[in-house]
């Protein structure tokens, strides 16, 4: 069988330029990952929950492998054993800082009057806590990829989490002091930092959006939130969404999405939906489980527990179960499933690219999972 | 042997060009558009995508091959299956599983055999004098709670005599030195005993008391957690449990609820056993210092009529059954005259009075 070599060779400009204008095609099905969804929910508590950094990975080489762009696969090549070890180090770092926080807050508060300081330790340590959420995004961001590959050429990330979380956590402070008015700049701003620190190979992405043209948007989004059932929003992410995508490039290559609120509705408005009735089912069957309680226990939460099992341990440990196996086949198949599929449908990818010009290069990339973004689980939507 | 078109990206860039392959007996010969030819070995190829198109890799290098023929894609794969290291590897890979889950089956079988055992290894290792500033602390923060603001400790002297008495009585038979009891001015019918050996015993408790010696068998059981350090492994086990819980259930929707309620089953199964251990130790202590055990009895006895509420299956209560509790100091029973005169027994009922 001889089948002619040029027939395949892709359709090459005068300097090896190759021109094109299309969606990334997305092949998952809904069918398969359900399949793996469920097998990890079974597999992962016979194991005391160590299978569940495997699952993961098996889930994302699925998913990632289902994402094709000019014919060719992305791959996901995390293993699980780094996302076992990012967690057990990241767990004894966050034992090791309680452990401190604890310490230096009992030290401090014995001389001093608990009523006003009980407080001002609460919110250091809600701090601290939101600090660490960004640091750990970012993290979980450079290992995803660092182990992501597109034609055997690996994708990363640059930039300090530190300086990320520094950033995130001074927005935060400044959409506080503004009444979230600022809120489309410090969108801007953090995907800026984001996407001017990936790397395909040695080419990197750059992003030149501000949040100035969103403004207008974002105070109608507030003032239509109500009259619309809080809709508005769907409609400014989408709005978001567009906006960013023009606004990034990769060499000659650009970015357009046309991302509509009601695309954004349909997968959310059906998954929140299904969650409810899920919980009014669970809710349902749970029902006589609480009918004994009084106030008088429900002060102690020792007494409070044993009342709720004793009442009907079975009910509870089964819609525990229900609850837990459900509720990742419905994250796995709208915000995994349905999201990759419409952001993929819904993005144009076009220009003249030389391809040979996106070189592999060697990076310093983590060797461990994202740890502590698993460990404060933050890892991501639907088990990705 | 068959000759397809394929195509190649050498994993130097991310250019693809076209490229003829030839599956032969021990590898495949690949030609790339414009690059040297080169050839890989059946038990180096990685299958990247099952396709189509079939994309394979050589083991741990970034190059690339995707194979758009269906014939030959179907050849490659039947050869690779035939292949003894591909064999291998799928086999290991089938075990995996299995094998892991009877591993953690029997981790937990230890953990749950020897986990009390391992916890006293680590309580020994800590000495007693960091736990005192502890037990301070937590003893003062109870009172304080009960209390709503100021601690109201009960304070009358003749009282605190009494229960003087009657921990010198359990001192001789055995029982370990203690820190000044703390009586709370409260109605709730209990006692505890906070680390570093500090008792906390409630008004309710002493109102409650049909006689000195049932409140000496509350004592010696309060005591007997102290000479275990049951409040120190406590800690320790309640921050292993919550370790492993974490472990086990982040990554799941509701993982707190279920955090809470494993939490609960597991420390539950450490309390009912560190109860039993200070009801043995008690109940030697009562005998030795010809205490009578009878009235501690019969106070599990009004204890159980109380519980007759409903069932808690056994695995869920963090207490050893009632009535087991009574039958256990009714048997061991030695008789003895009371621990206390009438005068010392109304000096320690009033001690709350100001």
């Amino acid at each position: 069988m001889n089948v002619s070599v040029e027939s395949v060779v892709p359709d090459k400009g005068p300097q090896g330029l190759e021109s094109f204008d299309e969606s990334p095609e997305y092949n998952g099905k809904g069918r398969r990952i359900l399949g793996i969804v469920l097998l990890n929910a079974l597999i992962t508590p016979l194991t005391l929950g160590f299978y569940r950094f495997w699952g993961k990975t098996k889930l994302r080489r699925y998913v990632w492998n289902a994402i094709r762009f000019r014919g060719d696969p992305f791959e996901y090549t995390g293993r699980g054993m780094e996302l076992l070890i990012g967690f057990i180090i990241a767990t004894v770092v966050l034992a090791v800082l309680y452990g401190a926080y604890a310490l230096v807050v009992w030290a401090w508060l014995r001389g001093v009057d608990k009523a006003v300081w009980q407080p001002v330790a609460s919110v250091v340590f809600g701090a601290v806590f939101l600090f660490l959420i960004h640091y750990a995004t970012f993290r979980a961001r450079r290992y995803q990829l660092s182990r992501t590959l597109w034609r055997g050429i690996r994708f990363g990330q640059t930039g300090s989490a530190w300086r990320y979380a520094a950033r995130a956590f001074g927005w935060v402070v400044l959409r506080v002091l503004t009444l979230n008015l600022i809120a489309p700049w410090a969108a801007a701003a953090l995907q800026r930092y984001r996407i001017e620190h990936s790397w395909i190979g040695g080419s990197k992405l750059s992003f030149d959006a501000k949040g100035g043209p969103l403004f207008w948007r974002w105070v109608g989004t507030w003032l239509l939130f109500v009259p619309t059932l809080g809709l508005s929003y769907a409609w400014y992410i989408a709005r978001q969404f567009r906006h960013f995508a023009h606004h990034t490039r990769l060499n000659n290559i650009a970015f357009e999405s046309n991302l509509r609120g009601r695309d954004v509705v349909f997968i959310y408005l059906p998954y929140f939906v299904l969650l409810l009735v899920l919980l009014i089912a669970i809710t349902g069957v749970t029902a006589s489980v609480f009918r004994g309680i009084t106030p008088t226990n429900a002060q102690d939460p020792t007494a409070l527990f044993a009342t709720i099992l004793q009442n009907g341990w079975p009910q509870i440990v089964g819609a525990l179960v229900l609850w837990s196996i459900a509720g990742r086949v419905l994250a796995a198949y709208f915000l995994v499933h349905r999201q990759f599929r419409l952001s993929c449908r819904t993005l144009r990818i076009y220009g003249a690219a030389d391809f040979s010009a996106i070189a592999q290069t060697a990076r310093d990339n983590p060797r461990f999972g994202e740890g502590l973004a698993d460990a404060l689980d933050i890892g991501g939507v639907g088990g990705v | 042997m068959a000759e397809a078109a394929a195509s190649f990206s050498d994993g130097v860039t991310a250019a693809r060009r076209g490229a003829s392959i030839a599956p032969t007996g021990h590898g495949l010969d690949i030609a790339p558009f414009g690059q040297p030819p080169l050839s890989w070995r059946y038990d180096e190829i990685e299958i990247v995508d099952r396709g189509p198109p079939l994309v394979l890799a050589r083991r741990g290098a970034p190059a690339r091959l995707s194979v758009s023929e269906p014939g030959i894609a179907i050849e490659i794969r039947a050869r690779l299956r035939i292949e003894p290291s591909w064999r291998r590897r799928s086999i290991i890979r089938a075990a995996a599983i299995p094998a892991a889950i009877l591993v953690c089956a029997l981790l937990a079988y230890v953990a749950i055999m020897q986990g009390r055992a391992a916890v006293g290894l680590v309580a020994r290792a800590i000495p007693p004098s960091w736990e005192a500033p502890v037990g301070d602390a937590v003893a003062d923060q109870i009172a304080r709670i009960l209390s709503h603001g100021e601690p109201k400790y009960c304070v009358g002297e003749p009282g605190m005599q009494a229960l003087d008495t009657i921990i010198g009585r359990l001192n001789a038979a055995g029982a370990p030195p203690i820190a000044p009891i703390r009586v709370v001015d409260t109605e709730l019918v209990n006692a505890l005993a906070a680390p570093g050996g500090r008792l906390v015993l409630f008004r309710g408790l002493i109102d409650g008391a049909k006689s000195p010696d049932e409140l000496a068998g509350v004592l010696a059981h309060e005591m007997a957690h102290v000479a275990h350090r049951h409040q120190l492994q406590a800690l320790i086990t309640g921050l292993g449990i919550s370790f492993v819980v974490q472990l086990v259930t982040t990554d799941v929707t509701g993982g707190g609820t279920v955090a809470g309620a494993a939490q609960y089953v597991a420390t539950a199964g450490f309390t009912r056993g560190a109860e039993r251990e200070a009801d043995a130790l008690a109940k030697d202590w009562l005998v030795a210092a010809n205490i009578s055990t009878v009235p501690l009895a019969d106070f599990f006895d009004r204890l159980s009529e109380k519980e007759k509420t409903g069932a808690v299956p056994r695995f869920l209560s963090t207490h050893p059954a009632s009535p087991e509790r009574a039958e256990l100091f009714r048997a061991a029973n030695r008789g003895g005259p009371p621990v206390l005169t009438p005068d010392e027994w109304q000096a320690l009922k009033a001690m709350c009075k100001r």
